[in-house]
């Protein structure tokens, strides 16, 4: 016998979600990818795929992190695969951002390799523990022991503050 | 430096002062739109990608499994057992599964088919990354006629979940496209107008594909996976060329294409498949805008097919491709159009030939058209920025003899 399931979308669950979480998401992907474009679009992405699956996902907020982060990563792959060719390795200058926004974080932040900036970002950000950090990169949970050191210790040469905890 | 906080936390709280945009909106029409996302079509791959996936015959890497699958054991058809016929492969961890109620059908059923992507590993579930359509598309083969249908997906890239407790399972999806200039083309045109599966008198293979990635990419590492069983199909002789009669109002077969225009859409982004080409980037022949009542119209023509087509709103800065040199755009609301699979030059020889050397820059002073400018045509991605006077409402769709592809602007 075919089956075809037909789930009905709880859109305003999911809506409830993206009021109160989204913006954080949101900013997490801005100090991850440096782009407010690249950041709008995986959170536009994330939450439109998250609508298509409607009830089929059992976390929504973990599952919405975790392919933000993936579009987002995705995005700047394909930027960088494409800035190979133009010389430029790095990803775009920060603009449009609001002053009030620590900008030497963010110019410090775009120096980290995108794994370390994922685990810092997420470390500091998202106050997310190890195990949710190896859920939303698709990193182990020892690889993100690794980067996250890493990536502390590259912040703080770089800012040349106290970032050691 | 000394002027901020120690404690990296607290820097990183700054980000609470950035103003996030409401994407609500947004994600909801991306959601109720073709997900296809235009920034993950992969640069030149991609349009190679794109038209095989849409090319009637064109095997895109799917190698139908068989004697001498790599896979443990091969796949593993079962003889019609009672009535049910079924086979399944194996790969890694995966487990792909066709199945039907029965072996043979009439013209006038509706044939069921449908796979099962199985996940077998140990962890709980797992993200794969593939097709936002489906990991898993179909496929046809009349095994003493001329009619096949190749798996198609969508070349965006999207994640799903899979757990062992909840494969993956999809009825038969009808995927491809068909040329104009195909013998078959009115046998396509029905077949694809038919919402069921109904087939003509014969032997058919039916196969099911899965095409996923377990990287964060759809591009890492890319799993393919295939099996197929066949069918038979007993009518009351009528030719084989032509599609059965369905319960659903027939459509007429018409090797004429008969060019219904579609409504004006006002939800972004708007999307075409591509249709008829091949293996090579389509050449662009020309381009030219025009005005009629009611609408603008910028038309596209090329050699063979049409590309496939993302049009949507763009925001600001205007860029060229792949410089990333911002560039200027007349109008009030401006459109990104991108044609994936087609270019202006033609590569194949050498010198390389500028096919299309007219107007790359158009400000006609049309009533929607301000200006339509080019910004970029690199590995076959064509790409353009329309501004307008505001319009909401576009169209998009192709046209025969020549091929063309076609942009209204609602006035």
């Amino acid at each position: 016998m075919m089956t075809v399931a037909t789930v009905e979308a709880p859109s305003t669950s999911i809506e409830a979600l993206y009021r109160q979480d989204g913006d954080r998401l949101w900013r997490a992907l801005l100090a991850y990818a440096g782009d407010p474009d690249v950041a709008s679009d995986a959170v536009a992405e994330a939450y439109a795929q998250l609508l298509r699956r409607g009830g089929a996902v059992r976390d929504a907020q973990a599952w919405v992190w975790r392919a933000g982060f993936r579009i987002a990563a995705g995005e700047l792959k394909r930027r960088s695969d494409a800035a190979a060719a133009a010389s430029t390795n790095r990803i775009p200058a920060v603009a449009h951002i609001d002053p009030g926004v620590d900008h030497d974080l963010l110019d410090a932040l775009a120096q980290l390799p995108p794994k370390q900036r994922a685990a810092v970002v997420l470390f500091y950000y998202a106050d997310a523990p190890i195990r949710d950090i190896a859920d939303r990169t698709g990193m182990t949970q020892l690889s993100v022991r690794v980067n996250l050191n890493r990536g502390r210790q590259r912040l703080k040469e770089i800012l040349g503050d106290g970032s050691n905890d | 430096m000394t002027d901020q906080p120690n404690d990296p936390r607290d820097r990183f709280r700054s980000l609470d002062r950035q103003d996030a945009p409401d994407l609500w909106s947004e994600a909801t029409a991306r959601a109720k739109a073709t997900p296809a996302r235009t920034s993950w079509l992969p640069r030149f791959g991609g349009g190679l990608a794109v038209a095989a996936v849409v090319v009637v015959g064109v095997i895109i890497g799917l190698q139908l499994a068989g004697p001498g699958s790599p896979t443990p054991g091969g796949p593993l058809p079962s003889p019609s057992d009672g009535d049910v016929v079924s086979a399944s492969v194996v790969d890694g961890d995966y487990q792909l599964t066709i199945s039907a109620p029965k072996a043979t059908w009439g013209t006038d059923e509706a044939i069921e088919v449908e796979a099962t992507l199985k996940y077998l590993g140990a962890d709980e579930s797992v993200e794969l990354w593939g097709s936002g359509g489906g990991l898993i598309g179909f496929g046809l083969d009349e095994v003493a006629g001329n009619y096949d249908m190749s798996p198609a997906f969508n070349a965006d890239c999207a994640m799903h979940t899979i757990s062992a407790s909840e494969p993956i399972t999809s009825p038969f999806v009808k995927s491809g496209g068909y040329s104009p200039d195909d013998p078959g083309a009115a046998y396509w045109e029905a077949f694809f107008a038919d919402p069921e599966l109904h087939l003509s008198q014969g032997e058919w293979v039916v196969s099911a594909s899965a095409s996923f990635d377990a990287g964060e990419t759809c591009t890492a590492n890319p799993t393919y996976m295939a099996v197929e069983i066949n069918l038979t199909v007993e009518g009351a002789g009528e030719p084989s060329a032509e599609p059965s009669e369905s319960a659903e109002p027939s459509v007429e077969p018409s090797v004429e294409p008969t060019p219904e225009l579609p409504q004006f859409a006002c939800d972004m982004p708007i999307s075409l498949t591509a249709a008829g080409s091949s293996l090579h980037p389509l050449l662009t022949q020309d381009i030219r805008v025009g005005t009629h009542d009611g609408f603008d119209r910028i038309v596209f023509e090329y050699d063979g097919g049409t590309p496939f087509l993302e049009l949507d709103v763009a925001r600001e800065p205007f860029v060229k491709d792949p410089s990333g040199e911002p560039m200027e755009v007349a109008g009030s609301l401006v459109y990104r159009i991108t044609l994936t699979g087609a270019t202006k030059w033609d590569l194949s020889g050498d010198p390389a030939v500028l096919v299309y050397d007219g107007p790359t820059d158009f400000e006609p002073g049309y009533p929607q058209i301000v200006q339509f400018v080019e910004s970029g045509d690199f590995e076959a991605t064509h790409s353009w920025y329309l501004g307008t006077n505001g319009s909401e409402c576009l169209r998009a769709f192709t046209l025969n003899d020549p091929r063309r592809l076609v942009i209204d602007i609602q006035h």
